[in-house]
């Protein structure tokens, strides 16, 4: 009689022989990048709420609704007389949002001292600089592990390739993908666990894995698709490749006199948003303001589009330069503008960012998965690798722990420096755990256990500063980011508070 | 209908989707069809009803993250928890394939993973290159098809690379796919 839950066996798509080959590829691919694309993909889970994470850095920053054209001249203006005409390079103003209520002024010059962002109160002024520097080095570390750039910015690009690679060669070996779709099997064998797990998690978060190895590999290797590829459709100009997707650059124009008026902006906004009904203006900017050969840009956003931003660049006579318009594009350039918002999940509001930090951790679960399934089939052939566990363990564990001592710093010091600091700290205190053999058994509980305290203890120190300086003036942002942070200490120290009810519980003998 | 409550019970059909699909794991026969049938037809009307909220384009997306996330939580609903020690014959039937066990040498692990790395990369660019050249269509367009098709090809390579048994079987493929790639561009450029 057929057993219902084992139907009959067909012939196989792919031969044992090949699957167990790519399976070999599959894992040397993991055991080569695991600990980078670990690291990567958990401060990519963070960084998804950067937006959120920023407002929660400098919650008394003047909280702006909405601004007039005449203000975001105002803001403009007074960027310029920041330092010398002359050397100013850019300027832009980024309006409030639904997400972000703040109007941020930014400039970039060749004085050094007179580049960056600031808060802008209700009329134009600026009055606050701008510090993120715990969301910088999170973003960084997520960009080129904060390496110098050119070797952080190949490893990180070399990681994207192995995670497509991986993701790609996950399903091809992976033969009974229908057969133990919605199997799980935890308590018995370790290996059969966290294969089980692994398997499962990548078999139903295919689409964003997928997604996200995409994008992360193209992201990381653009510049060198970029010049690849330009050498035979642009016969190598790069430049011209760049700026029919982004628009033309007023670079030529940096050392020119700035005797030109910068123009209102009022005009370059309604021309823009003519014809565009449902997009917001997001940003004006100005490349070389003041210089005959000065481009007005204007930002906008369609909250129901995918593109983070439709750009349209004018000269200062009103005539339109460049406009992006993502939708009368061909198919192989709107997945290009696609590239950038599908990675970041800056679409579709608060839900999809929630769903890209869940399935952000899934992507790190994978990974811690995927190499413990490597030690445990060691440890079963007779061929344990002590030492490996206890790093894997230090990785897995001593990473959240860096990650959150690298925020508690700044909230004691202005020191730029101060993230790295905290982060370096903890990652080198893990490390040094697992060079001691008798933390085999403890080192993952120990570090877990430090993380959740670490959290907790950062949340609480946080809304103490927060409300010490006047409940009102707090962006209420900076409160829910606290309650999120107890919350996920919460949940990493869940497991250990379930095991000690367990051992207080069991009877005694 | 208002869009959100559109939003919300496209989330709730979604969800229905998943345990329509997880009954046809456990169903057989004809019952087991259709049920699969049911649960992917489904998300057509979640996809419709998510679009209401979201658009078309970003609906989507959120319709495919919903599915993931509904299809983690019923597979972890549906745990298995097995006694501390199962029988040994149980595992190695469970578990499936390993990976191959191949002949060590240290040369060959390093011979392998600079070939990954660098030929692999060689190719995919030059084939990237060569195609985007001689493709029909707008030259934006050709650039656009040819950065995009880059990291896929390439890590395809990078899998053949590190799975063929035979290393000498990619290493070659690849050199010769460089060579007549190559020689493409340079007509290209050159014409």
């Amino acid at each position: 009689m057929t057993d219902p839950l084992r139907p009959a066996m067909r012939k196989p798509l792919f031969s044992k022989g090949w699957v167990s080959a790519v399976l070999a590829g599959h894992s040397a691919l993991g055991l080569a990048f695991s600990a980078a694309i670990y690291l990567i993909c958990l401060t990519g889970s963070v960084v998804v709420f950067v937006e959120e994470l920023e407002r929660w850095e400098q919650p008394t920053a003047p909280k702006v609704v909405s601004v007039s054209p005449e203000v975001i001249d105002e803001g403009l203006a007074a960027l310029r007389e920041m330092g010398p005409k002359d050397a100013v390079r850019s300027v832009s103003a980024t309006l409030p949002s639904a997400a972000n209520p703040h109007f941020v002024l930014s400039a970039r010059s060749g004085d050094r001292l007179n580049s960056g962002s600031w808060f802008a109160d209700t009329s134009g002024q600026p009055v606050m600089k701008v510090r993120h520097d715990v969301s910088d080095f999170l973003v960084g570390l997520h960009i080129n592990l904060h390496l110098p750039y050119g070797i952080g910015t190949v490893i990180v690009g070399l990681a994207g390739m192995a995670l497509l690679a991986l993701v790609i060669s996950g399903i091809l070996a992976h033969p009974r993908i229908i057969k133990d779709a919605f199997r799980l099997r935890s308590g018995g064998s370790a290996r059969l666990s966290q294969a089980d797990l692994h398997n499962r998690i990548g078999t139903w978060g295919l689409p964003f894995h997928l997604i996200m190895a995409f994008t992360a590999a193209f992201l990381g290797v653009f510049l060198i698709a970029l010049g690849s590829v330009a050498a035979t459709t642009y016969q190598g100009d790069m430049t011209k490749a760049f700026s029919d997707l982004t628009g033309p650059s007023a670079r030529g124009a940096a050392d020119a006199p700035r005797t030109d008026p910068v123009p209102p902006s009022a005009s370059f906004i309604a021309a823009a948003t003519e014809g565009v009904p449902g997009f917001t203006v997001q940003s004006v900017s100005i490349q070389q303001p003041g210089a005959k050969e000065q481009r007005i840009g204007i930002g906008l956003h369609d909250p129901r589009g995918l593109p983070l931003r439709e750009s349209v660049l004018y000269d200062s006579k009103g005539n339109k330069v460049f406009g992006s318009d993502v939708a009368k594009r061909s198919f192989a350039q709107q997945v290009i503008f696609a590239i950038q918002p599908l990675h970041f999940g800056w679409f579709g509001g608060g839900f999809v960012k929630l769903a890209y930090g869940l399935l952000g951790l899934s992507m790190c679960s994978i990974t811690a998965t995927g190499i413990q399934i490597w030690l445990t089939r060691r440890r079963d052939k007779g061929r344990p690798a002590p030492i490996m566990e206890r790093l894997w363990a230090a990785t897995i564990w001593g990473q959240p722990l860096a990650l959150t001592l690298a925020a508690i710093p700044s909230l004691a010091t202005d020191a730029e420096g101060a993230p790295l600091l905290g982060w370096a700290t903890g990652t080198i205190a893990a490390y040094a755990l697992a060079c001691v053999p008798f933390m085999q058994a403890r080192l993952a509980a120990w570090l877990r256990a430090a993380t959740a305290v670490a959290l907790a203890g950062l949340a609480l120190l946080h809304a103490a500063i927060g409300a010490a300086g006047g409940l009102s003036a707090v962006d209420p942002m900076s409160w829910a980011v606290d309650a999120a942070l107890l919350l996920t200490a919460f949940f990493v120290a869940r497991p250990m508070l379930k095991f000690r009810r367990a051992t207080v519980e069991a009877p005694s003998l | 209908m208002n869009e959100q409550i559109a939003g919300v019970l496209g989330i709730a059909v979604c969800l229905a989707s998943v345990l329509m699909l997880r009954r046809a794991w456990r169903d057989a026969g004809l019952r087991r069809k259709l049920w699969a049938a049911g649960g992917w037809l489904v998300l057509i009307p979640a996809s419709i009803l998510i679009a209401l909220w979201w658009g078309v384009v970003v609906g989507l997306a959120v319709m495919l993250l919903t599915f993931s996330l509904c299809a983690m939580t019923v597979v972890k609903v549906g745990e298995e928890r097995r006694p501390a020690r199962p029988a040994k014959s149980r595992i190695r039937e469970e578990m499936g394939l390993d990976p191959d066990e191949r002949r060590r040498s240290r040369w060959r692990g390093w011979a392998r993973g600079a070939a990954a790395i660098l030929l692999t990369a060689i190719t995919a660019n030059a084939i990237g290159a060569a195609a985007a050249g001689i493709a029909p269509g707008a030259q934006s367009d050709r650039f656009a098809t040819g950065v995009v098709i880059v990291p896929l090809l390439w890590a395809c390579l990078i899998i053949w690379m590190l799975s063929d048994r035979v290393m000498l079987r990619p290493v070659l493929s690849m050199t010769a796919a460089s060579a007549i790639a190559g020689a493409v561009i340079a007509w290209t450029l050159l014409s």
